[in-house]
Order: C-alpha cells, then structure tokens, then sequence
C-alpha cells in the first residue's frame, strides 16, 4: 500500500498545522529516558499527550515555501557536484527522491540546475491539486507510452544537452548498488544526447536530505509520536493465544486512527526478531514467555520514524530478559549522549561496537552486525548505518537536522532469538541528540 | 504490501488445503445472478458460504507439481519463443513474474532452456531460507553487492556464450512500455556476453501465465470470495456521516481475518470513483445519497481477484441508482454468456462498448463511455493485462482461452450523478464452454439503512 495520497482531488497542500502545538522538549523533561528502570506487570502504556494524535490535527501537506526551500539546496547541492540537471526516476520500493523534489507522483522529474523543473506523468495519473500547488513552477506533460521522449524534450528545453546529467536510482542505490532506472530509456537518452555525460545522482540524492527542514522534523516527531502508539497497541493486546496477525491489525488500527494514513512499517514477530515478518500479519500465535519485537513507524505526509521495542508476553518471563533490556536502556542513553554533531557515523558504529563486545565479553551471546542507525524520512530514504555496513556508512557524518532512529540491540542470554531491543528517533541539534519519542524506556512484561 | 511469503521460515509449503471443501458449482446453483433486483435498504450482505472462509482453511502453499507444471510451460513457451535463457528480474511495483517461477522473492531469476535455474538473493538469510524451503532443485546465490556478477556466473553455468536471452521488464511491460530493469546491469551483461541478444520477454511473461493451473485457480476463486467478504463489510459499516476510512479499515479487516495475508487493494470512496482514493483510506465524510465505488481484492496466497460493486449510501437515493444498476446487471450477464473461448479481447470490449453507447443514448440518459479496464486479469500483483475499448497497447491480439481468470467490471454511467458511475464486479473463469462466475452474492441494487 502507498503512503502517498495524490490522485482524484484528496487535498493535502494547506500548511503544517500542528507540528508545534506541543513542544516535546517540555515534556520530555518531564519524562526522561533515563528513568530508573523497573519491571511490573501491565497491560497498558502510559504515553504523554496521546489525545493529540488524531487524524484531524495532522498537517495537510507541505508548505510551498518547503519546496523552495528544497529545491534551493538541490540546487546548491547540483552546482558543488557539477551536475546540470538531474532526471529523477520513481522507484518503486521507495519514492523519496520524487516525493522530496515534488511532493507528488511523477514518473519523472526533469531538475534542471536553472529554470523549470519538469514533471513527467504517466497519463492518467495527474493530480489536479499537484497543478494547482505548483501555480506554475513546474511544467507538467503526460504520456501513456515512450515517456523517454518527454524526458528528451525537457532536457532539450533546459538547454543542458551537451551537460553533466546526473541520475536518478543508477546506481550505488540504498539495498542496491546497481540501481534500477530503466535500461531501455537511459539508452533512449544516450543515444539523443551524444555529447551529454551521465553519471549517478543515487548519492547526492540521498544525502541531500539527510538535514532536514522545519516542516520535515515537524511530520518526523509527528510520526515518532505515533508510532509509540503501535507500541502502546502491542501491549494491550498481545497475549498467550493470541494470533500475532490480531495484535498487527491492532497497530495498524491505532496509526490509521491516529494519522489517517496507512502506515510505513508493521513487522512484529513474538520468538523471534521482528524484522523477518517482512510486514506481514502472521497467524503465528503468541506463547506465553515469548519476547515480541517488532520494528514500526506511523506515516505522517508520508514520512516515516521507525520505534522498536521489545516486551515479554506473559510469564515464565526469560531468566535474563529484565537485565538485558535495562542494560539495553543503558546503551540507548549512552547511543543518545554520543551523537554529536561532527561525529562519523562510522565512529559512531564502532562505539556501538565496543559497546556490545564488553556486555558480550561477561555474558555472553552473538553481536549484532545488522542497523543501529535508521534514517528517518520517506519510504526509500536513507542510508542505515551500523557496524560493518561501510558501503552506507562510509564517511557520512551526523549534522544538525538529521532525524534518524537508534536502535540498539542486545543479545538475551540463554535466548537465541529475538535480541532485546530500543529504538527511537532523535533530532540532532547544535549540541547533540534530543528524542522524539515521549515513552517511559522500562521492561515490560505482560500479564 | 507483498502477498509473496517466502522467508524467514513462515512454512507455507503445504498442498492446497481446503480449496475443495466445497464446490463452488453447487452454491451458484442455488444463487443465481439472475435474481429480481429490487432495492431494499438493508444492512448487511448474505454471502453462501462465508463461514469456510477462515486462515486455518486456507491453502498454504502451492505444490511441487504446481511449480512442476509452470517450468514446464515456461520452457515450452520459451522454445517457442526461441529463448534460450530468461533474466526475470525482482519488480518492486508487482513481482508476479518472480513469484510464478519460484513462489518466493529472489531478486533475479536465471531461467534457462534445460537445466537447473539459478536464483539470486540479496541477503544471505533470504537465500539459506529458500534454500531449506524450495520445491524444485535450484542453484541459490547471494550478495549485497555486484549482482550482475552473480547472473554472468548464472548464465556461464548454463553455458551461455551465444544466442537469445529473454529479459524481463526490459520493455513492453505493463503500465511501462519502456520497462524497468537496471540499466547497470544490463549494461555489465551486454559487455560481458557480447554475442549474445537481450531482448525483451516482458510479453513472454505476462502471456505464460494468464491460462491458470488447477491450483492457481482454487485460490483466485477463494480470492473472489474473501473479496466479497469487503463488500459485506461495506453495507454493514458504510453510513452517512461515516468516514470513510472507517469503511475502508472494517473492510481491511474483513480480508485479513478471512484469507489472513494483507489484502491486495482497498480502494473505496462515496462520490468518486473507487481507484481514486488510490488505495489510501480516507477522512471524507459520507453523504447521504452518495454512491460508493470501490476496487477490493483479497489476497490468497499472494493471489489477488477484484470484486466492484457502487452501493448507494441512505437516502435519498440518486433517481437513476436503480434503474442503472440493474441494467448494469443485465450487461454484466450479457458478458458472461459472451465470454467464450477464442473469441479476442478486442471485440469483447467493442460489444462492452456498443452497449454502452446504447444506453448512453437511452432517452434521458446521456454520460460518457467509459474507457477504462473492464477486464481485469487476477492473479498476483503485477500480473496482467487489463483490457477494454481504447486499450490497443494492453489488449492488442489476446483471446479467450480456458484457464484465464480475470475480473469483469462493466461501468455504466449513471444519469443525472456526475460521479461515479454504476459498476458491478467480479471474477470469472473460462472454461471449454464459457465463463462460470467465481463469486457467490446476489446481485442487487443496494442502498444502504433508511
């Protein structure tokens, strides 16, 4: 299901209407991370201001002057990289470099360094509001079949015939090095351009987004929030019996309720680790002592915040499973602590690193190699970072504006599987780290 | 949401379970759709049956023999064809090509002629599970990076210097006649197997499997009827004032807990056509009078079939509700009896087209013709095509042939409401004689609550 909503007259072009109603600062104040951890019994979650996530008091859209302000530094971007233009591809698994440059569903866009950016549809699929939104600052064409020729048109209308193209999804793509734009239509557009060079944009197009805008960390806090309301739903109806397809369908309840859209990610899997769900509802059914993790984000304007956490369904509760996720609140809040601006995130990774090797050194267990560090954003944004995952990490640094989710994990002894787990997103600011998510980090055991 | 399951370790590699419980011949005996429409306003929806439609009963998986079967007639069809190798790549909109040939989610295939396939994974977890998983012997590889590699060493096992390589989603494929695959990839290849011809089977593809197996069918028709469950939902929860997204959330959760895997599409909205809410569940509010369109289709083992029926929201209904929606049941049936084998797509959507045109100039009629798919391939996300008037370029020279199971979804457009038109909707499949419908609810007229 698409996160995007475009087609046939759904607004969503009003500004942002409720991303500072509440300051999360304030109440994160009031509701450290670092709370004495404690186990206890219960079937509910207690989140601050839960009655404010509600469909209606969502933002609407983007602001125009968001798109601007996009596109400036794409620009900015595009000059430092000598790039021309840029051709911009939809990829399927994930739409983010489109919906970041347009917030709308063309099949390509044309992004010339100056002048108009085109917007290239499949017939049929224009949005109405996407024309009204735009007023102008973008041409829009439409075609059924041989969009190539469309694209070789904006090119020639931009004048950047004989220019540095970069593309789109080419490749070096997040899970996909050599990329997935359209083999017959790149070389439609070689063969028009001779004098032309192509080169990726894969790249600069994910990491120009990486420092986000006001209006984008007003819908990622947005989108943390609710996805702590997924959390919240496992543990009122998780339990011994249960069919985990019912608690998913609970999650994916609660975001719909609380966002109006369809969410990003619901992947809950109790015995074993979230992700190899795949998001998928399993008819699986809970036994008791089993540990549920799960990996879930709310989508706000179509912009994802990944939270995790791991709860013990009903008792006998795994021996080590209290110590292992107070430890893990431990490593959470030194992971918060560390982020500074400045820092790789190759550094960052290897802190993670030691950091596992000396609770692994007195208690034993297998480090986990996978993501630690999960950029928020659109669906196909990234990159993830953690330890041994050079080809994402590679010399990337953490800046102010930089949303991403920390989710460490920590194997339970004696447990094969899942690892005790806590992931939430954070804002980087001028002096650090400050989390997005409002919940109380403790272990949680159901009745 | 892929209806694929194929890793880590969900087990789905049962025979088909339940498909035969019961037959469908029977119950449509006792429902025919011939009913005397009248609209009463109601709340909820009689569907035989209903009670067998459960997770526990449904399949879990297709058969050795299944994948057998397709192999076979993937390799007769390529000879035809005179490829040597298909090259399937993974397409992240639709992965139906993929699924055929492996039920599982590799990111390429390399299909040769005669000898063992080769699937490739991106992650090395994906590969051990379908190695411990898959039905018929093949060779699995896997890497994060430089894929390309991993086909060229494919091919070189199946020792290919020379000769035809189908490529999938290279062009001419559904929705995107330019195609899909990585330019970088093909780019590798074409420099490392310089004598050999890529060329597009996107077409190969597509064809090969529109005349379903035994087993393929089952579960369409299972589809078909977990589907119909999402209209039940609808009359039981659409209301004035109602959101709509509620409607769209009660319907999720009637496929779900039906066939549970994630529906294929819900896609409703009250005074607009149901494919313009794109899937996504909406906060506009129902009005009385408003009529609902809606595409759904449940999945059954990755399976999709859609159902379509508009349902008229309290009152006071439009004028014409009634009057239109039963004509659009007699048309409805008018295609079924005229859907026979050999008989080519383009015609079938030329009659559609006359009796349009016919009722359209109908006194106080009037409205347009509707363009748009009437024919609607079932199957798995991204199989196709989908078929009506105007539609050369997805239509073009296919017939009838036993075996096909797809939608047929009439629109007719209703006098005096702007939008959406009339549509009735459901599954057939063609057998020796003609088409047997799949679904199983009366149609009718229905408006729902006073």
């Amino acid at each position: 299901m698409s996160n995007e909503q475009t087609r046939g007259g759904i607004r969503r072009r009003d500004l942002l209407m409720t991303a500072t109603v509440a300051s999360a600062g304030v109440l994160l104040q009031g509701s450290p991370a670092g709370l004495k951890a404690q186990s206890e019994s219960r079937n509910t979650m207690q989140i601050p201001d839960t009655n404010e996530l509600v469909a209606d008091a969502m933002p609407k859209g983007f602001s125009m002057a968001e798109i601007q302000r996009r596109w400036r530094k794409c620009r900015e971007w595009m000059r430092r990289a000598d790039f021309d233009a840029l051709v911009v591809p939809t990829v399927p698994e994930g739409n983010a470099d489109v919906k970041w440059l347009t917030e709308g569903i063309p099949d390509w866009v044309v992004f010339p360094q100056q002048g108009k950016p085109t917007a290239i549809f499949r017939d049929g699929d224009q949005d109405s509001n996407f024309e009204a939104f735009m007023k102008g600052g973008l041409d829009i064409k439409a075609s059924l079949l041989n969009r190539s020729e469309l694209i070789i048109e904006s090119l020639k209308q931009a004048g950047v015939g004989n220019g540095r193209i970069g593309i789109g999804n080419l490749s070096g793509t997040l899970r996909y090095d050599e990329g997935g734009v359209s083999y017959t239509t790149l070389s439609r557009l070689m063969k028009a351009f001779p004098q032309a060079t192509f080169e990726s944009a894969s790249d600069l197009l994910m990491r120009v987004k990486l420092a986000r805008g006001p209006e984008e960390i007003g819908a990622l806090r947005l989108s943390n929030r609710i996805g702590e309301l997924g959390i919240k739903a496992s543990v009122e109806h998780a339990a011994p019996g249960v069919p985990q397809r019912d608690v998913w369908f609970q999650i994916a309840k609660a975001y719909l309720d609380a966002s109006g859209e369809p969410p990003g990610r619901i992947t809950i899997r109790a015995g074993a680790e979230g992700n190899t769900a795949d998001g998928r509802p399993l008819n699986e059914v809970i036994q008791a002592g089993q540990i549920l993790s799960e990996t879930l984000s709310a989508s706000v304007l179509g912009y994802n915040c990944q939270v995790n956490q791991t709860i013990c369904v009903g008792r006998p509760a795994p021996e080590n499973w209290e110590s292992t996720f107070k430890y893990n609140i431990e490593l959470f809040e030194a992971l918060v602590d560390w982020a500074k601006p400045g820092r790789t995130f190759a550094d960052y990774s290897a802190f993670y690193m030691q950091e596992i090797d000396k609770r692994i050194a007195v208690v034993g267990g297998k480090p986990y190699t996978g993501v630690v560090f999960h950029t928020g954003g659109a669906l196909g944004d990234g990159p993830r970072m953690g330890w041994g995952r050079d080809d994402e990490n590679s010399d990337l640094v953490i800046e102010p504006g930089m949303v991403f989710t920390i989710k460490p994990r920590v194997p339970i002894p004696g447990l094969a599987t899942p690892s005790s787990q806590i992931g939430d997103g954070v804002v980087i600011t001028e002096n650090g780290a400050a989390r997005l998510g409002r919940r109380k980090l403790e272990p949680v055991t159901l009745v | 949401m892929s209806g694929n399951k194929n890793d880590a370790g969900i087990t789905r590699r049962e025979l088909l379970l339940t498909t035969t419980a019961v037959s469908a011949g029977v119950v449509l005996q006792g429902c025919t759709t011939m009913s005397t429409p009248g609209a009463t306003p109601r709340n909820t929806m009689i569907i035989p049956g209903m009670a067998e439609l459960a997770p526990d009963a449904m399949p879990k998986g297709f058969s050795r023999a299944e994948l057998e079967r397709r192999w076979q007639k993937c390799r007769e069809w390529m000879r035809r064809a005179d490829f040597d190798v298909l090259l399937v790549p993974a397409r992240p909109e639709g992965n139906a090509d993929i699924k055929w040939l492996t039920e599982a989610g590799p990111n390429w295939v390399v299909f040769p002629q005669s000898g063992r396939p080769t699937a490739i994974f991106r992650s090395g977890e994906d590969a051990n599970n379908f190695k411990e998983s898959m039905q018929l012997d093949m060779d699995v590889l896997d890497s994060r990076l430089g894929r390309s590699e991993l086909i060229v060493q494919g091919l070189k096992d199946a020792r290919v210097t020379n000769g035809r390589i189908g490529v999938g989603n290279l062009e001419g494929t559904m929705r995107d006649d330019e195609g899909g695959v990585s330019h970088t990839t093909m780019t590798r290849l074409e420099k490392e197997f310089p004598n050999v011809r890529f060329e597009s089977a996107a077409d190969l593809l597509m064809r090969v499997k529109l005349s379903r197996g035994p087993e393929e069918i089952e579960v369409l028709k299972l589809s078909s009827r977990v589907s119909e469950l999402g209209l039940k939902a609808i009359v039981e929860s659409a209301g004035v004032g109602v959101t709509q997204r509620e409607v769209w959330f009660q319907v999720y959760k009637a496929l779900l807990d039906a066939s549970g895997e994630s529906p294929g599409r819900v896609s409703i909205r009250a005074g607009g056509e149901g494919n313009t809410a794109g899937g996504a569940p909406l906060d506009e509010i129902m009005q009385g009078g408003q009529i609902i369109s809606e595409e759904i289709s449940a999945s059954v083992l990755g399976y999709n079939s859609q159902v379509n029926q508009t349902i008229c929201v309290g009152r006071p209904a439009p004028a014409n509700f009634v009057s239109t929606f039963n004509y659009n049941i007699e048309l409805f049936e008018e295609l079924l009896e005229g859907a026979k084998p050999g008989r080519s797509f383009a015609d079938f959507s030329a009659f559609y087209k006359q009796r349009i045109d016919q009722w359209v100039a109908g006194p106080g009629h009037g409205g347009n013709t509707y363009f748009g798919v009437v024919f609607h391939t079932a199957g798995a996300s991204g199989d196709g095509p989908r078929m009506g008037w105007g539609r050369d370029e997805e239509n073009s020279d296919l017939v009838i042939e036993p075996g096909m199971v797809f939608t047929m979804k009439p629109r007719v457009p209703i006098p005096g409401v702007d939008t959406p038109n009339s549509q009735i909707g459901d599954a057939v499949l063609i057998t020796d004689t003609g088409a047997v419908r799949l679904g199983r609810r009366k149609l009718e007229p229905i408006t729902i609550g006073a």
